[in-house]
């Protein structure tokens, strides 16, 4: 992640500028050779995780909020609404996220809003299933019995007593789809659909250097360790957050 | 129980119904006009027509949606755009192909997830556990690419030249070696999850009551842990092992882009290339079949595995 | 001769807190005797009972101490002897069947993987099932676990226990959970089969009157450790220690209370009560609530007097709980009409009027649900006078608290940091909040421990003293009625099968059901 950010302050190249020939290995100045058009990989690679972070980091946003709030306010409501969501999530589903992507970024072009969007749109299905089932159990729980007795609003049941409940798989599934933010816009700027070459990301660069792997293994070796980390580090934050958020219910439990 | 396996194929048709007309709407109504989005700003006003009349864009969209559809039950997709020769046989062979490398890599991925999850759960936090925890916890990270690349990157290039990088175009039967990475990716992708759902479910089982209650009657530990334990998690089996395919009909686009395995997810990526919709929409089509019947199935295993539901007459 | 079971300076602690969760527990099962282990919710009798077979749960182990089976010390044993002293000499039977039997596999075959020596097994099994008098039949042997009811699957799980002929029984509070009428009957069949095969047994529970009516002696529990021992006549009739004293005064007893005429006075002769508000007359007319095909309430007519305490009685399914959410608008449908003071309300709470909602309050059975974990007391007990608009003046919560008994202190703590019964006196005090003239208090002492229980009844009797509102209590437990209310209706099925002032019904049943209640309600 530090990468990610301050990395472009720190390039020595220009990530567009042409250093030496294509697949020139490892030389001094140019630490980690070149790419298929003689660009500085290392420069690329210091450049090529900005816009993977704050793309995932937008679409997860996006659709862990949405998600979290159309969830907790379907337990509530119920009824046909709930029923009609619930189809309406069954036949997103059936599509998977990444061939989601594909269809309508190849209908509308990829631009790094309708990136952030189709990849929340994802997100959206899923998260709605797993905040809903979490705020269903909550739902049938006395204390919002209690609050319809006196007639509490739908809206401020939802707010005051369901959210607050659900908080502990809130964190969780936004560490689960944050890496799959990455792995998702990763994949789709290594099919080309991501950030418009030839501004550097770490998954076209993986694509674009693919071809001369086995002269100049370097050109697809560092983005490819870059993101393995972004998403292993991910998956870990995800994890600590899983086994606090856990260690708190089990306390609570034993009261 | 019959009733609720027909109850479930008549709401998986209907999602089905609601799938094509969305796939429908987005590739035809969506960009506007499908004709000048594919061709560009600078076609010809002839050649915009030709291709509205190939795409059958005039008229009501309702009616247009009515043929589109008629024609798509007679498994007439229309000719692609690309190289004008039939949708239909076009993908025939690719999806075979892919439908080969996801069952290998179901065959492969899933018994083995299967088996370590069990294990692992019965050796709670022994070695073993400890190991695949860490290894899961990767692996559930990467994206299929990287899965892939790295494969390349170790079996394929100067570290261990043993197998193919990428497939040779020739009919994957005939050269099943073509197939050991790109379905080893497949593996390891789907295999993280399972594996944690089921030592997850298999240490619920393992912690019931009448686990418990068996091991103090006496029972030995096989027939406590086969009889007692296992049994009670073959429902969620079903589940965990179709979600997991369906997921594999998203993962195989990216894996099969990088190996340029012959299947279904090269020709998406080909067909978004060339904007060339009746292959987009015939494949997003084939994955959400594929999809609804794969709930379907793991549904009903669901329901047999579970007496409560077998038994729900009497 | 050799005790059946015999538990030595027994020590358990865990393994993660060093907490202990029992200490220096010497107790003794002689052959075919039966000895009760009573003790509240926490105080170690489960960790015990476990011990005894060998078995300390994870994160707990055996500090000190020795445990005998006959000749043998289960914790010196190897796993394969371990496995067979639990085939012949020892068996267990769980808290709650429903859970210990394995959902996916028919009652014959668990019972089946029970046998260990070669034998006629299906002869042995039916046997197995006349003894606990469930239909011997080959087709009730092919019946999974969710096809039997609560009382059949207890007596599955001590067939299960006794098919090996062990020579002593652990009983893990084998009645917990079921009606009075199944609980009696399951008793005596124990008692029947265990003095037929000379089978003796540690009979772990929290029920002091199951021990009284079954077990030779009673051993008293109290924070992991043994306060009394002795026979149970002496320990009932002239216990020593001030704990055994007041856990055995808080049971309530329906004999005591009927020769004492307990039934709480009338509180204050006017209906207007010391905090100024006045109760209300709930009444129901008609009121029919179905499920689908299936109806749980048939054509009810009901009037709560103002003032007064009613309680409904009723066992599990008689469509108690079914009727109080109708009367306070959780339920959303019914037929008939609900009205307060004559005016007619609406079915669903959310359409009700604000004052009316104010006027009606509830009060539900489980405190650890009935209290947002995430809220501190403070603005738990603030929270509906925000919403109806009013100002809440300084020491409102303390004064609230003040009424139900509790310090101060806890109004900044969160619910998961109190006990129960702390928990159902907050839910209570939050009732209060509004000044209601209706309480319904839907089983509000059944999930709390006999101690607990008696102190919430002596609660709402005093909230009653002091503000005359109306109020509905409902309960299985016929014991409790005449400490607490004037009127009872007795519910079966949906139907009032009695109803009236609480002594003339105890005394002069209308119905058998009635009848046949007070019967079975076991007594010290």
């Amino acid at each position: 992640m530090l990468i990610a950010v301050f990395g472009p302050l720190a390039a020595p190249h220009g990530p567009l500028a042409y250093v030496d020939v294509p697949f020139s290995p490892p030389s001094p100045g140019v630490s980690f050779g070149t790419d298929n058009l003689g660009r500085d990989v290392f420069s690329r690679f210091l450049s090529g995780g900005q816009s993977l972070l704050v793309l995932s980091t937008l679409a997860t946003i996006l659709g862990v909020v949405l998600g979290g709030l159309l969830g907790a306010g379907l337990a509530v409501v119920r009824g046909p609404a709930d029923e009609a969501a619930m189809r309406a999530a069954d036949v997103a589903l059936a599509f998977p996220a990444i061939v989601l992507a594909l269809m309508f970024l190849s209908l509308i072009g990829p631009q790094p809003w309708l990136i952030v969007l189709v990849v929340a749109l994802g997100h959206l299905p899923r998260t709605l299933r797993v905040i809903r089932g979490a705020a269903m159990s909550v739902v049938e729980r006395d204390f919002i019995k209690y609050g319809e007795t006196l007639g509490f609003s739908r809206l401020r049941t939802v707010v005051t007593e369901v959210l607050p409940n659900v908080v502990a798989p809130l964190m969780v599934e936004f560490g689960i789809r944050f890496t799959y933010s990455v792995g998702l816009v990763a994949s789709l700027s290594f099919l080309g659909l991501g950030v418009l070459p030839p501004n550097p990301d770490w998954g076209n660069m993986i694509n674009e250097t693919r071809a001369g792997i086995t002269i100049q293994p370097w050109g697809v070796v560092l983005p490819l360790v870059a993101l393995a980390l972004l998403a292993i580090g991910c998956n870990l934050l995800t994890d600590c957050i899983g086994r606090a958020v856990g260690l708190v219910e089990v306390r609570r439990k034993d009261g | 129980m019959a009733r609720m396996v027909f109850q479930r194929f008549w709401t998986g048709f209907f999602v089905l119904f609601l799938v094509s007309v969305c796939v429908f709407f987005a590739t035809q109504i969506l960009p506007g006009d499908a004709a000048q989005a594919i061709l560009g700003r600078d076609a010809t006003p002839e050649r915009l027509e030709i291709l509205r009349e190939q795409l059958q864009l005039s008229g009501n969209p309702i009616v247009q949606y009515w043929t589109w559809l008629s024609s798509v039950l007679q498994l007439d997709f229309g000719t692609s755009l690309a190289n004008g020769r039939p949708v239909a046989d076009l993908l025939g062979a690719r999806i075979v192909n892919s439908l080969i490398l996801m069952g290998a890599a179901a065959l492969t991925g899933i018994p083995a997830a299967l088996m370590i999850g069990v294990m692992t759960a019965y050796w709670r936090d022994g070695v073993l556990d400890h190991g695949v925890t860490v290894v899961t916890l990767v692996l559930s990270a990467l994206p299929e690419f990287v899965i892939a690349t790295s494969l390349i990157l170790l079996f394929a290039t100067g570290i261990m030249k043993v197998l193919p990088a990428t497939s040779t175009g020739s009919p994957v039967l005939s050269y099943p070696l073509q197939m050991v990475l790109p379905a080893l990716t497949l593996a390891l992708a789907i295999a993280p999850y399972i594996i944690r759902m089921m030592r997850a479910t298999m240490i619920d089982v393992l912690e019931s009551d009448y686990v418990q209650h068996a091991r103090l009657s006496g029972l030995s530990e096989r027939k406590v842990v086969f009889r007692y334990g296992l049994v009670n998690v073959l429902g969620a089996v079903a589940q965990v092992a179709a979600l997991q395919l369906a997921y594999l009909a998203g993962g195989v686009v990216v894996v099969e882009y990088v190996f340029g395995f012959p299947g279904i997810g090269t020709a998406l990526v080909d067909a978004v290339g060339n904007r060339d919709l009746p292959v987009i929409q015939a494949i997003c089509l084939f994955i959400a079949v594929f999809y609804i019947v794969i709930n379907l199935v793991a549904d009903a295993l669901t329901a047999f595995a579970n007496p409560r539901v077998r038994h729900a007459g009497r | 001769m050799v005790d059946a079971l015999k538990v030595t300076d027994l020590t358990v602690t865990s393994t993660t807190t060093g907490a202990v969760l029992a200490e220096q527990i010497t107790l003794s099962v002689a052959n075919g005797e039966f000895v009760g282990l009573v003790g509240e919710s926490g105080s170690g009798k489960t960790t015990v009972g476990f011990a005894c077979l060998g078995f300390t749960r994870p994160g707990t182990r055996i500090s000190a101490g020795r445990v005998t089976v006959g000749d043998c010390e289960p914790f010196l044993m190897s796993r394969a002897q371990l496995v067979a002293l639990r085939r012949s000499r020892i068996a267990y039977v769980p808290q709650s069947a429903g859970y210990a039997l394995n959902p996916a596999l028919t009652i014959g075959a668990q019972l089946g993987d029970r046998l260990f020596e070669a034998c006629d097994s299906r002869s042995v099994l039916l046997r197995a099932l006349k003894m606990v008098d469930l239909p011997a039949t080959a087709e009730f042997l092919r019946r999974y676990p969710h096809q039997l009811s609560g009382g059949q699957q207890q007596r599955v799980v001590v067939a299960a226990a006794l098919i090996t002929d062990p020579k002593v029984v652990i009983f893990d509070e084998p009645t917990t959970g079921l009606d009075v009428a199944v609980q009696s009957q399951i008793l005596d069949m124990i008692r029947d089969v265990c003095r037929e095969k000379e089978t003796a047994g540690l009979f772990i529970s929290h029920d002091l009157a199951a021990v009284a009516s079954l077990c030779d002696r009673t051993i008293v529990m109290r924070r992991g450790r043994i306060v009394e021992d002795g026979p149970t006549p002496d320990v009932f009739e002239r216990p020593v220690e001030p704990y055994t004293k007041m856990l055995i005064g808080a049971v309530p007893s329906l004999k005591k209370a009927m020769s004492a005429h307990a039934c709480p006075e009338p509180p204050v002769g006017d209906t207007q009560g010391a905090a100024g508000n006045v109760g209300g007359t709930l009444s129901a007319s008609q009121l029919s609530v179905s499920y689908g095909s299936n109806r749980i309430l048939h054509g009810l007519n009901l009037k709560f007097e103002p003032g007064k305490c009613t309680a409904i009685l009723g066992e599990s399914g008689s469509g108690k709980t079914t009727l109080c959410r109708s009367l306070i608008g959780l339920q959303g449908r019914y037929e008939g009409t609900v009205s307060l003071d004559g005016e007619t309300l609406q079915p669903k709470a959310r359409q009700r009027d604000m004052r009316q909602r104010r006027d009606l309050q509830y009060v539900f059975q489980n405190p650890y649900d009935a209290l947002n974990p995430r809220s501190k007391v403070r603005d738990i007990l603030a929270k509906p006078m925000h919403f109806v608009g009013e100002p809440v003046p300084a020491g409102f919560v303390e004064g609230l608290l003040a009424r139900v008994s509790l310090r101060p202190e806890i109004a900044d703590r969160f619910p998961h940091q109190l006990s129960g019964g702390e928990r159902q006196r907050i839910a209570l005090a939050r009732a209060l909040a509004l000044r209601p003239r209706v309480m319904i208090c839907d089983e509000v002492t059944s999930a709390l421990d006999v101690s607990v229980q008696a102190s919430i009844v002596d609660l709402i009797t005093d909230l009653r003293r002091e503000t005359a509102m109306t109020v509905i209590f409902v309960t299985h437990n016929l014991a409790l009625v005449p400490l607490i209310a004037e009127n009872v209706v007795v519910l079966k099925a949906g139907r009032i099968v009695d109803e009236g002032p609480t002594m003339d019904v105890f005394r002069n049943p209308r119905s058998e059901y009635t009848t046949a209640l007070l019967e079975k309600t076991p007594d010290l």
